[in-house]
């Protein structure tokens, strides 16, 4: 039995923060480069990993329809979502007005007012394939690589943006983001 | 056998010169969308706030520039049908 979109929406599926989340082959070689970088000191907070493929299309779909960028009629179904996005006066007739309103209640609750472009449907994060963690450490940093070699960090910056620590990872096949510092807290499968 | 080596190395090299083949200006482009496409799939309410507010900035500078490059390359590149797959390809 599907349920007309509004707020209540906004809680069912939720962004996570913890390893187990991930996909397996991911979760493994990200688990190993955390287990290296506590051991050596790094200072480590966890913001995002997994987002449900299901919380991206409440996202994605009431931002588009809340600015009138799409009808309710057409926006496609998702299999485990049984939302209706078309709310209909009395007589049964469609009500744009009704329907664009419960998506901006989404909007709002979702906290996404500020954001001015459409959140993506598909990403690293919705496959499992992505962590977001801001990492930082105190004066030269010796840390194992996944072959076991310890590597020390002497250079700048102590943080998650450092090329030396961006290879120690490489190793463990964690890629910091390619975009630079457009995402500081970005990892992935392939740096995407 | 040989036939399907040689197929799939036709296959490459076509690949490679399409991705060289692309002018400049869009090349340009293709360098803002992609990242206005993975900054659209970071932003999450369940995030600090700091890396909400750096995400919705990142997004009105990359993305807004994106959008803009985007609107021009459609009408210069109108009669380019590879050239306008490629830009058509992004919906900000």
């Amino acid at each position: 039995m599907k349920q007309l979109s509004g707020e209540g929406w906004v809680a069912r599926f939720i962004g996570r923060n913890d390893t187990q989340s991930l996909n397996p082959m991911f979760r493994g070689s990200v688990e190993k480069f955390l287990k290296s970088l506590k051991d050596a000191g790094v200072r480590i907070t966890i913001s995002a990993t997994f987002r449900p493929p299901e919380r991206a299309y409440l996202m994605h779909w009431s931002w588009k329809l809340s600015r009138g960028l799409v009808k309710p009629t057409d926006i496609p179904a998702k299999s485990g979502v049984d939302i209706d996005w078309v709310h209909r006066a009395a007589d049964g007739k469609l009500n744009n007005i009704k329907s664009t309103n419960a998506a901006k209640d989404m909007v709002r609750a979702f906290g996404m007012t500020n954001l001015h472009v459409a959140p993506a449907l598909n990403s690293r994060h919705t496959q499992g394939n992505a962590i977001d963690m801001t990492l930082s450490w105190s004066g030269n940093l010796t840390i194992k690589n996944n072959n076991g070699e310890s590597v020390v960090i002497e250079n700048l910056p102590r943080d998650g943006m450092n090329n030396k620590l961006h290879e120690v990872g490489k190793s463990f096949r964690v890629m910091k983001y390619h975009g630079g510092a457009k995402d500081k807290p970005h990892w992935s499968t392939d740096g995407q | 056998m040989k036939c399907l080596i040689l197929l799939s190395l036709f296959f490459l090299v076509s690949c490679a010169q399409a991705t060289e083949k692309v002018p400049a200006d869009v090349a340009d482009f293709l360098v803002n969308a992609d990242d206005c496409q993975h900054l659209s799939g970071e932003w999450d309410s369940s995030l600090p706030e700091t890396q909400k507010r750096n995400i919705e900035n990142q997004v009105d500078n990359v993305c807004s520039k994106a959008k803009a490059e985007q609107k021009k390359l459609k009408v210069r590149y109108r009669n380019d049908k590879e050239t306008l797959k490629i830009i058509n390809e992004y919906d900000f």
